[in-house]
């Protein structure tokens, strides 16, 4: 039992409920972000191509992640979903830097999404739900919980709403699908095999869990954290975060 | 027991069972577009902490919802909501003034509202104005709860609210040529769109969810979608081809591809054109229809047999659609003849010079409609044979709002005509299906468009009735001096009172009337039309305003003397939002799905319900009467003109009834519905569906009845229309009301010089994250939205900024040759046609929206509109404009 996502982009179109979503679904605070979207363009006017990744943790099979770990926070289950345990976990960030993805999120400071108007009531019911300490890393954690919580009724998780990650169930472009990756007769094995979906960045050589159909193995996309740039593959490439947008910006 | 709290009561009584539960759903209606799809909201310890879409339903993405709707969750939070009236201190009013809001009492807030009007009323009920849009959290109540108020009272017709890009010419041409609000492509079964302008399938708008849904999944199957528009980025990502187009010039390449298909490929649907077109009613040398002397009635001829006949003679079996007869004793021709003739003038070349759009791009894609088209080909669903055109050209918002989009929008309709495609099996539909045969168990909830005046297509569904001046038949003008909006004299169109030159017209036309009280709901006038300076102008002479709204914006902040709390949506009971609003019904093959916007608690604070407000205010100012009127004509249909209008139709709300919100949505349900299908039946089940027929998604050939395309009202009205405007100092190209399709070039490349220093083209675009300015308000959208580079920059073409020294986020400046200017950050893009800057219309500065505050660009800050600026048959503003770009800041 592997779980694994596979994520058309064919259909996909680059709205953000999937970001949007795993935010509400997990509280989120503000600064922190489990899935995000990577947009760049290739090409020089009028044929330019619009590149619209949507990304989150890979889960890897093999992931750098939890070789780095000083403390064993970072951990993987059995079924491949790899998780924090922010008990554990001692803000030393080498898991950020190992991963090749740049995944996870790092919880500096407290701060109100409505700025020195205090925390709102969703807000505090958040930290009673998914209380997240400062100065941890977090990530994408297949929405576990939702996946654990329904097993035990019996439901399948890909196929009922209900234990299928957030990201998947609310996709309006029906883009999204999750399931066994060590089923052959799952619908994302027959997705991959079929539609000849790709891993991102294969080369770094942890065996991601995530798929895309209609993808490129070598995605010209970039993301910029701590000054490191990922999948920066084209000098004409440019990309600029909201030069007045949020705080989200380190 | 007061209006308010005999709801509440009754609220209690429905849901308070089931607010006691810990954890449980609601079914409710999101309002954060238009679009208005089906939610279901997540409630713990009476707290909604998860919003997601329905996946029984088909009104939506099934179980899908974008990013706002899931983001909107949080705004049922904000602390900057208006729990409490307040009325203004600061005596000023202008933008940017701090209101300095008062808290005060509802009898004390609705005491002053009640007096203002009744004092306007006394003078001249017309001196009471209003406005409104399908605002952040108001959704359609605007058109309904809001608007119906203003009609009783005797007020004049809203003013702004809906923005720039709403659609003038698509409502104006929707109606007239779909019986519908606007036009979606059936998706599940379409396998070629051209999309000229508009984001629908990408972001928000009616039907977003939906349209999404449906369109991933055509495109999946293989349906190419080509894309025409000045930028790339929006849902031209989507296709298979982005064709950069200059503004305002896709009324060029119409025309062309029209030329094409008619006088070179030379294959079209001519059997649609034959039965449902005034395509053969014969014209004369005046330009008017030949009409049979005795009755008046525009005459065809039969081809069958020969002879001249009227439009409804039971025998006209095969009406001509060319050649030359001679009727009434002058030399007439079908009218598809002259638009055949006077189409040949429309080369490719031409239009490629006017649009940089390639000649040959024109050509191909021209070959590729008709191709995919399939014209002549018929399908059968469910044992019914409807025609089967599976190719269409859309277009929406960016592309029909310009100074020539009336002409600009029936040009490209008039390809859709040729392919013989609307609102049949895979071509173009009115959305939100303009026919129902009833609910089958009551066979209540029935409209229809029909054959009207002269044999034309009539709006069934009243929404579209009701916009006034859009639908068959047209206005005649009795004015000037009943509408500050010109309509009187203008017909169809309308001016908005913030234009620079309206004032002088207005004089010109003895000033009639001045403001008195202004009412705004879920709009925001100072940011969504104009500059806000011309909004500015008017609202400051207004003596007395006021707005019902759950959040503050630049236009209550800067004019509004008094602020009522609406309920947030999510505390809110309404049943206009998914009813009556026909566009947002499922299209196509989609199932009828009704749903209701259900509170999921009670409003917080002292917000109220916004039929409890108004129904409160009209008991006050004595309208209660003719409101119940209004309020109880839209939910029964009763003025959906159907033929037989003496069709004795039961009421819901009797005259002086002080029915509340709550028993009024109860009973308007069961109206329809039936006995068992009341409000309780919608708490315990969510909503209610029932499978589409055929006849009612593809009701085309199933309703006798012909649409416009020779505007025979133009040539007939043009006189008319000219003197009346010319009196009062409108000096206009009065060919624009002529019968055939026309090229007119958009004032943008009339005011100035080719080479004039001001060279490039202003557009702004949708987000999939933003909608309405409110959006930008919301922090979990600002979160995600900031990592988007298109969002909150100034986009602009890579060759274009290193032409002008501009590099990647730069701070520049955009000036138009008015000297209006912004600034803002750039976005190099390849994305973006050389000559175009494309911006997301954001940029506020309301206080009581800080997150907001700062972000983005307000391109409409650029917009002036005057007499030569906007569209005089549809009413469509010219929202493009010419700058000059020069960097203030290096970002490095």
């Amino acid at each position: 039992m592997r779980w694994g996502m596979v994520i058309n982009l064919n259909k996909c179109i680059g709205c953000d409920a999937c970001a949007v979503k795993c935010n509400q679904e997990h509280f989120l605070p503000k600064g922190v972000l489990w899935s995000k979207t990577l947009i760049s363009e290739t090409g020089k006017y009028p044929r330019v191509k619009k590149h619209v990744y949507p990304v989150l943790c890979n889960h890897c099979k093999d992931p750098a992640c939890t070789k780095v770990c000083p403390t064993g926070a970072t951990q993987q289950r059995e079924d491949g979903i790899v998780w924090v345990d922010q008990n554990k976990c001692i803000g030393c960030r080498h898991c950020m830097i190992s991963c090749p993805y740049q995944s996870r999120s790092y919880h500096s400071e407290e701060k109100e999404y409505y700025p020195g108007q205090g925390f709102t009531e969703w807000e505090t019911i958040g930290r009673i739900l998914y209380p997240l300490r400062v100065g941890v890393v977090s990530k994408c954690i297949f929405c576990k919980e939702r996946i654990d919580e329904g097993i035990k009724k019996g439901l399948k998780p890909g196929v009922d709403r209900e234990a299928t990650p957030a990201c998947v169930i609310i996709c309006p472009a029906k883009a999204r699908y999750f399931g066994d990756l060590d089923d052959n007769e799952s619908e994302v094995s027959k997705l991959i095999h079929e539609k000849g979906a790709v891993q991102l960045y294969r080369a770094h050589g942890t065996d991601p869990s995530v798929y895309y159909i209609g993808g490129i193995e070598e995605a010209p996309v970039v993301t910029k954290y701590f000054g490191i740039r990922v999948f920066d593959t084209s000098p004409e490439l440019t990309f600029k975060e909201g030069a007045t947008g949020s705080e989200e910006n380190e | 027991m007061n209006i308010v709290e005999k709801d509440r009561e009754r609220y209690r009584e429905i849901f308070g069972e089931r607010d006691k539960q810990k954890d449980y759903w609601v079914y409710s209606i999101c309002s954060l577009c238009y679009g208005e799809c089906a939610i279901r909201v997540r409630v713990v310890d009476g707290r909604p902490v998860a919003v997601e879409g329905v996946p029984e339903s088909d009104r939506g993405a099934q179980g899908g919802l974008c990013g706002k709707g899931v983001a909107a969750l949080l705004d049922f939070y904000d602390p900057n909501r208006i729990l409490y009236p307040v009325k203004r201190t600061n005596p000023r009013k202008g933008i940017h003034e701090d209101p300095k809001w008062q808290r005060i009492s509802w009898e004390e807030a609705l005491d002053t509202i009640a007096e203002k009007l009744v004092a306007a009323m006394k003078k001249d009920p017309r001196t009471v104005c209003s406005s409104y849009t399908p605002g952040p959290t108001g959704g359609m109540r605007g058109n309904v709860t809001w608007r119906r108020f203003f009609q009783a009272l005797g007020g004049s017709r809203a003013l702004g609210g809906p923005g720039i890009m709403c659609g003038g010419a698509a409502h104006h041409v929707g109606a007239l040529q779909y019986a519908a609000w606007d036009i979606i492509p059936d998706y599940r079964f379409c396998n070629y769109v051209l999309r000229c302008g508009g984001a629908e399938s990408w972001a928000s708008g009616r039907n977003s969810g939906a349209s999404v849904r449906q369109a991933a999944a055509a495109r999946e199957r293989g349906m190419k979608l080509k894309v025409m528009d000045p930028q790339g980025f929006t849902v031209a990502s989507l296709g298979r081809e982005w064709i950069p187009i200059l503004p305002a010039t896709d009324i060029a390449v119409f025309l062309a591809i029209g030329n094409l298909i008619v006088n070179e490929i030379g294959i079209y649907d001519k059997e649609y054109i034959r039965h449902k077109t005034n395509g053969v009613y014969l014209i004369g040398p005046d330009r008017l229809y030949v009409r049979e002397k005795q009755t008046g009635k525009p005459l065809f001829f039969d081809e069958a047999d020969g002879n001249v006949k009227t439009y409804d003679d039971p025998t006209l079996t095969q009406p001509a659609i060319e050649g030359k007869y001679i009727a009434n004793g002058v030399e007439c021709r079908p009218a598809f003849a002259l638009v055949k003739d006077h189409l040949k003038q429309y080369k490719p070349d031409w239009a490629s010079e006017i649009s940089t759009v390639p000649a040959d791009t024109i050509r191909r894609l021209a070959r590729e409609l008709v191709d995919e088209a399939r014209i002549g080909s018929v399908i059968e669903i469910d044992g019914v044979k409807v025609p089967y055109r599976p190719a269409c050209v859309v277009g929406y918002k960016g592309m029909q709002t310009h100074q020539n989009s009336f002409h600009a929008y029936t040009a490209m309709h008039l390809i859709n005509v040729l392919l013989g495609n609307q609102d049949v099996c895979g071509g173009i539909l009115g959305s939100g299906v303009p026919r129902s045969l009833g609910y089958p168990e009551t066979g209540r909830f029935q409209f229809s468009p029909y054959g009207g005046v002269e044999g034309m297509l009539t709006v069934g569904p009243w929404p579209i009735s009701t916009g006034g001046s859009m639908s068959w038949p047209p206005s005649k003008v009795t004015g000037p001096g009943n509408s500050w909006s010109f309509n009187d004299v203008l017909g169809h169109a309308t001016l908005d009172v913030y234009t620079e030159d309206w004032e002088e017209l207005w004089s010109n036309a003895g000033s009639p009337f001045k403001p008195e009280v202004f009412g705004t709901y879920g709009g925001n006038v100072v940011m969504n039309i104009v500059r806000p300076e011309s909004a500015e102008k008017f609202l400051r002479k207004v003596p007395f305003a006021f707005a019902l709204q759950p959040f503050h914006n630049e236009t209550t902040e800067g004019f509004c003397d008094i602020v009522l709390p609406e309920s947030h949506y999510l505390e809110t009971l309404d049943v206009c939002s998914a009813f009556g609003v026909t566009y947002n019904y499922p299209t196509g093959l989609d199932k009828w799905s009704m749903h209701l916007r259900m509170p999921v608690t009670e409003p917080r604070g002292e917000a109220r319900h916004a039929q409890d407000v108004m129904n409160d205010l009209a008991d006050r100012v004595g309208i209660r009467r003719k409101y119940n009127a209004a309020l109880d004509d839209f939910y029964t249909f009763r003025k959906a003109r159907q033929p037989n209008p003496n069709v004795e139709i039961p009421r819901i709300i009797e005259p002086e009834e002080e029915v509340s919100n709550i028993e009024m949505v109860d009973r308007i349900l069961k109206y329809h519905f039936g006995e068992k299908r009341g409000l309780e039946r919608f708490r315990d089940n969510g909503f209610l569906t029932w499978n589409k027929k055929p006849e009612e998604a593809y009701w085309r050939w199933f309703i006798n009845a012909r649409i416009p395309i020779y505007f025979e009202n133009h040539e007939e009205d043009r006189e008319e229309i000219k003197k009346r405007a010319e009196k009062i100092g409108f000096h206009l190209n009065w060919d624009y009301f002529t019968g055939l399709t026309s090229y007119f070039p958009s004032v943008i490349f009339t005011e100035l010089p080719a080479d004039s220093e001001y060279d490039l083209f202003v557009i702004s675009q949708r987000d999939s994250l933003m909608t309405y300015r409110f959006t930008a308000h919301n922090p979990h959208i600002d979160k995600v939205a900031s990592r988007n580079p298109y969002t909150y920059n100034i986009n602009m073409n890579v060759g274009t900024g290193r032409e002008k020294g501009i590099r990647d986020g730069d701070t520049i400046c955009l000036e138009n040759h008015w000297g209006d200017k912004v600034t803002g950050t750039v976005k190099l893009s390849q994305l973006v046609h050389p000559k175009v800057v494309a911006i997301c219309g954001l940029g506020s500065w309301a206080k009581g929206a800080p997150i907001s505050r700062g972000k983005g660009v307000n391109p409409n800050a650029l917009i002036r509109q005057d007499q030569h600026h906007f569209c005089i048959i549809s009413s469509s503003v010219e929202p493009t404009v010419r700058v000059k770009a020069y960097k203030i800041k290096e970002t490095r």
